[in-house]
């Protein structure tokens, strides 16, 4: 197999195919820390891509309860099983053998799901989840059920829990892309979004068993498989209300938390970011490194990034997001002021945000915030289109607005 | 499902297994701090954040109260704002 470079595990790793062609890549933050679960992201996707015969168990975008759920159920830890089962007790990380541009979390030591595939029968270890595992993306998660008589006793959510909001990650090195035998699957040189090819897909599922996020799903009833699309006709700003400039995908634009900011970045032929310090994805992956990628050492360098939960266990977000899990933390907890004025952009505008400017703003207070004393600026974030014109105007300070007590319903 | 009883030899009832927990960590006292110092931090003044826990309507926040009071609540409010206000900007 060819060797492509990895930034994200700090080397170079084996691969179907040599490395990408992408100019941009399609690319994302979600703040976990800010998500409710209100499941709006998963209603605006189905309501735009999935809601047609042979794809009622579709979901593009799902948002699941970590530890316990998943969609498919239980999704990453039987791939991590799997791993494990592949190279027992290596599946670890050198955080020292560091690099602030070619390994910014060190060195993964393991096997990604390329290397513990045989390269000949499989491309990536993977396996096909039974269809009960597709059906219920919720099950025993925070839907309302009845009260037993004496009272909830079950102790799930005494210690913590978090949300996840998963889409397709439109990898630099697709899994779905190395396994598809009809190389129906491409990933394409404008954006980087990944794609099946429909008239060239047979159905085979190989890309379903491949994809280790499970994020490449069947439809029995045109016997082909389907998955996320970025929202490429918006993103490609063929969507008239935004008069030719690239719009945020569904999920994004309809996020009530405002946890997510997507957006266009430059890349190389290796899939590393050229730097673009006043692009606010840039700014969050490569110079706060307050984002991190879902499991890392699967190998595939997803191109979504995640904002750790703050109060979450750190063994179990190691294994997660890999070793830059502390210092993200860290760096959001007593965030700059440059950083809390890019946390603002997020679903601030519907159109791409691809640069932004800070005004100062005045000085409002002080906290005492992770043990730490700080000031607190109420600068203002302009977001930049493509074209370099203003497309937004945001403070730090978030306008807030009571609603009466007489208009509640509840 | 919500007007039905648990039946205990339903095999697609939860069975929960517990995440191992630092026993030393007080998770009420981890999470208010995580709600007020995110609300703080662009820009809620503490008699505001005071009151997402106090409304049932916020039902996490609310949660802490009713098991922890509202003195211990306060408290952290108290340390987070302790070296300062948010002032109001018109």
């Amino acid at each position: 197999m060819p060797k492509v470079y990895n930034w994200q595990l700090g080397r170079e790793m084996d691969y179907r195919f040599e490395g990408g062609a992408a100019k941009r890549q399609f690319a994302a933050v979600f703040n976990i820390n800010r998500c409710i679960a209100c499941q709006t992201c998963s209603m605006a996707c189905k309501s735009t891509w999935t809601f047609s015969p042979g794809q009622e168990l579709m979901w593009w975008n799902n948002v699941e309860t970590k530890p316990y759920g998943g969609y498919p159920n239980h999704w990453d830890v039987n791939i991590l099983e799997l791993q494990e089962k592949a190279n027992p007790g290596g599946q670890v990380w050198d955080p020292a053998k560091k690099d602030p541009k070619t390994a910014p979390y060190g060195t993964f030591d393991g096997k990604t799901i390329f290397e513990t595939a045989d390269g000949v029968n499989t491309m990536a270890t993977g396996y096909i989840p039974p269809e009960a595992d597709w059906k219920a993306p919720n099950i025993h998660e925070d839907t309302s059920t009845a009260i037993p008589a004496g009272g909830a006793s079950l102790p799930e959510h005494a210690g913590w829990f978090f949300y996840l909001q998963r889409i397709c990650n439109h990898c630099t090195y697709p899994a779905c892309l190395a396994a598809c035998p009809r190389n129906a699957i491409y990933k394409r040189e404008e954006d980087g979004i990944v794609l099946i090819d429909q008239n060239r897909c047979r159905g085979y599922r190989k890309c379903v068993e491949a994809c280790p996020y499970k994020k490449s799903m069947y439809r029995p009833s045109t016997r082909t498989s389907e998955k996320c699309i970025a929202c490429y006709p918006r993103v490609e700003a063929s969507d008239p209300l935004t008069e030719g400039l690239p719009m945020e995908t569904r999920c994004m634009t309809a996020c009530v938390g405002k946890i997510r900011l997507q957006g266009l970045v430059q890349v190389d032929a290796n899939g590393e970011w050229i730097e673009d310090r006043k692009n606010p994805l840039y700014y969050l992956v490569h110079v706060a490194k307050i984002a991190l990628p879902l499991y890392p050492q699967f190998g595939t360098q997803p191109n979504v990034y995640y904002i750790p939960p703050r109060w979450v266990p750190r063994p179990y977000l190691r294994q997660m997001f890999g070793p830059g899990v502390d210092d993200a933390i860290a760096a959001y907890t007593n965030p700059t002021r440059e950083t809390l004025a890019v946390l603002q952009l997020f679903r601030a505008s519907q159109r791409i945000v691809f640069g932004y400017r800070i005004e100062q703003g005045p000085k409002t207070g002080e906290l005492n915030v992770g043990g730490q004393t700080r000031e607190i600026f109420n600068d203002t974030i302009i977001g930049l289109d493509s074209n370099g014109g203003e497309i937004v105007r945001v403070t730090v300070d978030e306008p807030t607005a009571e609603r009466p007590g007489q208009l509640n319903s509840l | 499902m919500a007007e039905k009883d648990f039946e205990a030899d339903d095999p697609l009832e939860f069975v929960a297994v517990r995440y191992p927990v630092d026993p030393t960590v007080d998770s009420d006292a981890v999470m208010a701090r995580c709600f007020i110092e995110e609300y703080a931090l662009f820009g809620t003044p503490p008699e505001q954040i005071a009151k997402l826990f106090r409304s049932p309507f916020f039902a996490g926040t609310n949660a802490i109260l009713k098991n922890r009071g509202p003195e211990f609540v306060q408290g952290i409010i108290d340390d987070v704002f302790r070296t300062g206000s948010i002032k109001e900007v018109s």
